[in-house]
């Protein structure tokens, strides 16, 4: 091999070296990048999920003391207030999760608010229910089943 | 067409299910959506803007329309036109609405 013909291989394997190493950057940092947007979007939408069932949480609590009374106690009003409130906050919550995640769009909330304020829901003649109390916690515990078993399905 | 604002024309605290329980109940409401049925053209219902809906009073407002044959199934579906900011709203009534479908 003359000096040439080392210069010119040289040159070629350097180039190469080069090319190679450049590829392997850029296919390291779509990885890279495509790993830390799948970790963001799965820390975004575990957020979301933890919200939604505290605030289902809060609505079963509320909805089980107020079936705990009747309609003309005290502690009747302020409750029936705060179901009202934490119907609006947690199914929002829920439709807002559906339209950023599409993995949740079966998830059905409306039985809970149903099992909740069915009935005689709101009138002063209101009895307590022992029933209402027993579906309201078995509807908010399916809901929040619902919720993790989706989140896994799609991140774990 | 008639249109309904919730919040202006009834109630911003809408509750209960019959007269008895209060003047805003859906007894009461469903008497307000019979008369605009009773008017020609579509009947639009805006929902916002209020403190929020007992299912009682969704069920005795729209599905006690069909139920005590006020209105039929079919012109209810025709006619009724819903408005609201939250889904799941439109979603709820709409279920009372065929709930009721087999009275109508």
């Amino acid at each position: 091999m003359n000096p040439d013909q080392y210069w010119h291989t040289a040159g070629v394997a350097a180039l190469l070296g080069a090319f190679i190493s450049a590829v392997v950057n850029v296919v390291g940092w779509i990885a890279n990048h495509q790993f830390s947007r799948k970790r963001q979007r799965e820390a975004d939408c575990g957020k979301k999920v933890d919200e939604c069932k505290r605030l289902i949480r809060d609505f079963r609590d509320a909805s089980y003391n107020y079936w705990l009374v009747c309609g003309d106690d005290p502690r009747s009003k302020p409750l029936e207030d705060q179901i009202y409130r934490l119907t609006q906050d947690y199914l929002g919550e829920l439709e807002s999760l559906k339209d950023r995640f599409s993995g949740f769009s079966h998830i059905n909330g409306l039985s809970l608010k149903k099992s909740a304020t069915s009935g005689d829901f709101g009138s002063v003649r209101r009895q307590a229910n022992d029933g209402v109390r027993v579906q309201v916690q078995a509807d908010a515990n399916l809901l929040i089943s619902a919720l993790d078993r989706d989140f896994n399905s799609q991140f774990r | 067409m008639t249109t309904i604002k919730v919040a202006l024309d009834f109630s911003r605290e809408p509750g209960g299910r019959h007269a008895s329980d209060g003047p805003f109940s859906g007894e009461t409401f469903r008497g307000l959506l019979h008369r605009a049925f009773q008017k020609p053209g579509d009947v639009t219902v805006e929902l916002d803007g209020v403190r929020g809906y007992g299912s009682s009073f969704l069920d005795e407002a729209f599905g006690g329309l069909i139920r005590e044959g006020l209105v039929g199934y079919a012109e209810v579906k025709n006619r009724l036109v819903l408005v609201s900011e939250r889904k799941y709203l439109l979603d709820e009534i709409r279920e009372c609405i065929e709930d009721a479908k087999i009275y109508g």
